[in-house]
């Protein structure tokens, strides 16, 4: 007798004791949706942390000068030589296919006089070329500050729309106008404008435009090149203070690798100071973290998972023997019309297997309803508590693929553990007793 | 006559509770020939052993001692796989209480022996319909056994012996659990089976006036034979 008739026997005796066949299953149901409903929120977690983190562009490495963990709780002011430009600058030279690195600082607040005669205020920050790599989208005219801008020290800028509506009469000629911005320390600029963006809701957020009583009461953004900014302030390289870089890599290197160039870079500038050290800032480890956190709890839920599959495995063994013990003289008919005890105890088996897989496959559809579900609360919640937030947030529902490939297979196992001593009893029944039995 | 016998028994006997206190013989000293094409009825007191001798003979028991050949194998050296095949091809088992599955329709019942068998379920809707048609429930062959009268369900039974074509085939008290008439009809099938099929019958039956039709007679009291009549020949 092939398999696939096993199985279809298998599932007609099933549906005759429907009821029975539903209750043996549900301790098995229970195990395999808790696990699936913990992995599948855990995964969309994941997915959304990722897809996030993703958005953000964290690709990239923050480093600045922090204290040992192992000083005392004394320690000097910040010395001057902690992070220069320079260093930076000279860790960049050592591996130039390998490293990048982008610098940003707040250079000062300046005041603009607009088409009309109206004045009002910005904050300028001297950027490097890829600052804007992760905010592409926000462009909406021309380009962002250019490596060529940067290296050659011209006086470009990139600012708003809001801008643009602040100071022209036409935002549309923003492009090529050129602009004079006068410092807070007297000092004038004058910048060209290369390019517009837009903000986002969080960033008009903190800025305040939806509370502004009027436009020019917004104190925008402007970004020009780093290394312009540097020659406004007459610094060199190696006078230039920074609090943090961020250091990036190419195809050509990846992230621990850069880690460890930094720290070859800094440990002889650092080997014998006790109270700084170099921090090298990884966002993505916290997303690490987050993940260890989600495993373990996959890993508790399991734990549980695999008692219940246990508990309801014992429970398919039970009903199997009352089963087999019910059917002793449709097994002796069966056998004396020529069934082999092999045939006997493959029609028990898969019966068992069945009752398992079925429940887990119940489970597993429960599980996802339930993951869905709770990632839509998630959801929900996020946008109608956090809508600032919820552009960057990508929210994916995710089923964990493997958990559920996994689940089924222990299912199926637990059929198989659980229904082979019933099934071989059945199978080893004297053909006499079995049709004599009353 | 010196052609092979279906079935030839030597000296068998039957004990339960061998070596204890209580041990019990049901058979003894068995010596029995059965032709091919024989109809044979078996009679003698409830619990003389007829059922136990058509257990040996069926393979669905063992003798304790002697020989049994079946179509000329010994079959004390068969293990239960090669009794399983034997049983399936060559052995057709109608019992009083039908012993049909419950749950399954009339034609999947008829349908079992030939599962065993290993057929594809074309040819065994195919050929399991084709018996249905021999004893005449084609109208009811999509039936459970639940619904389905006594009468109705032996000739589902006797359809399902006939399955695998069978050398012989066993009736243990096939209209035990019938009225007269439905009886009637049951014998009146395993006469067909037997003239028309040239069926090997052996039934073991309560009633003389069903045994008087069979051509050969055996009786049995406590466990032995003690008389084997043939019709036309005497004992
Ligand atoms: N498994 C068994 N254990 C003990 N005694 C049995 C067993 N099977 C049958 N017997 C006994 O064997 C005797 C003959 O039984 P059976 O062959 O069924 O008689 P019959 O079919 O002629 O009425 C009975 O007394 C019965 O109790
Ligand atoms: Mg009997």
């Amino acid at each position: 007798m092939n398999f696939l008739e096993s199985i279809k026997m298998a599932f007609t005796s099933l549906a005759i004791n429907k009821l029975r066949s539903f209750l043996t299953m549900l301790g098995i149901i229970i195990g395999i949706s808790a696990v699936i409903t913990i992995t599948t929120i855990g995964n969309s977690i994941s997915q959304t942390l990722s897809g996030t983190f993703d958005q953000l562009g964290t690709s990239k490495l923050t480093i600045y000068p922090d204290i040992r963990d192992d000083n005392d709780g004394y320690h000097d002011l910040p010395d001057d030589e902690q992070l220069t430009l320079e260093m930076v600058q000279d860790l960049i030279k050592r591996h130039p296919n390998e490293l990048t690195y982008s610098c940003n600082t707040l250079y000062q607040g300046s005041e603009v006089v607009s088409e009309n005669g109206n004045s009002f205020k910005t904050l300028m920050f001297g950027v490097s070329d890829d600052y804007f790599d992760q905010f592409k989208k926000q462009i909406v005219k021309g380009r962002a500050v250019s490596k060529g801008d940067m290296e050659e020290q011209k006086y470009t800028c990139l600012v708003s729309e809001i801008f643009t509506q602040q100071y022209f009469e036409h935002p549309d000629d923003a492009i090529g106008s050129t602009v004079k911005f006068l410092g807070a320390d007297g000092t004038n600029v004058r910048l060209t404008i290369v390019g517009v963006m837009e903000y986002t809701d969080l960033e008009k957020n903190q800025l305040g435009v939806n509370k502004a009583k009027s436009i020019y009461d917004i104190r925008t953004w402007v970004f020009f090149p780093y290394n312009t900014m540097l020659k406004i302030q007459g610094l060199e390289p190696k006078e230039t203070i920074l609090e943090a870089a961020e250091i990036g890599w190419t195809k050509n290197c990846d992230k621990e690798t850069a880690k460890l160039y930094i720290q070859k870079y800094f440990e002889p500038i650092y080997r014998n100071d006790e109270v700084w050290e170099m921090h090298i800032y990884d966002e993505a480890q916290i997303f690490g973290m987050i993940d260890t956190v989600l495993t373990v709890v996959t890993v508790a839920i399991s734990v549980i998972a695999a008692i219940s599959l246990i508990v309801g495995g014992v429970g398919v063994m039970n009903i199997m023997l009352v089963s087999i013990l019910e059917r002793t003289r449709e097994i002796g008919v069966r056998k004396a019309l020529g069934a082999l005890n092999g045939d006997i105890r493959k029609q028990f088996v898969i019966e068992a297997i069945i009752i398992c897989l079925t429940g887990g496959l119940i489970g597993v559809i429960i599980g996802i309803m339930n993951g869905v579900l709770l990632s839509k609360i998630a959801s929900l919640l996020l946008t109608t508590m956090a809508p600032e937030y919820a552009e960057y947030i990508v929210l994916t529902v995710q089923p964990s693929i493997p958990a559920i490939v996994i689940s089924l297979g222990f299912s199926m196992l637990t059929g198989l553990i659980f229904g082979y001593y019933p099934a071989k009893r059945a199978g080893n029944m004297n053909p006499i007793d079995a049709l004599r039995y009353e | 006559m010196n052609r092979v016998p279906v079935i030839h028994m030597e000296a068998v006997t039957k004990k339960y509770y061998i070596g204890e206190p209580n041990e019990l013989q049901i058979l003894f000293d068995i010596g029995l020939d059965i032709y091919e094409g024989e109809f044979v009825s078996i009679v003698g007191a409830s619990g003389s052993g007829k059922s136990t001798l058509m257990n040996i003979i069926g393979l669905l028991d063992r003798q304790t001692d002697g020989k049994y050949l079946l179509n000329g194998t010994d079959t004390s050296q068969l293990d239960d796989t090669e009794l399983s095949h034997i049983r399936n091809k060559e052995i057709g088992f109608v019992f009083q209480n039908f012993n049909l599955i419950p749950k399954l329709t009339a034609l999947k019942n008829v349908e079992m022996p030939l599962l065993y068998a290993g057929m594809s379920q074309r040819k065994r809707t195919e050929r399991a319909m084709e018996l249905i048609r021999l004893v005449g429930m084609e109208d009811r062959y999509s039936h459970d056994p639940s619904e389905l009268s006594g009468g109705h369900k032996q000739r589902i039974a006797i359809a399902r012996a006939m399955a695998n074509q069978p050398s012989i085939i066993l009736a243990d008290e096939p209209t035990g659990a019938l009225d007269t008439k439905t009886g009637r009809m049951v014998m009146d099938l395993f006469h067909k089976l037997h003239k028309e099929e040239g069926k090997t019958i052996v039934l073991i039956t309560h009633s003389p006036e069903l045994a008087s039709e069979t051509e050969r007679m055996l009786t049995i009291s406590d466990g032995r034979i003690v008389s084997d009549f043939e019709r036309g020949k005497g004992e």
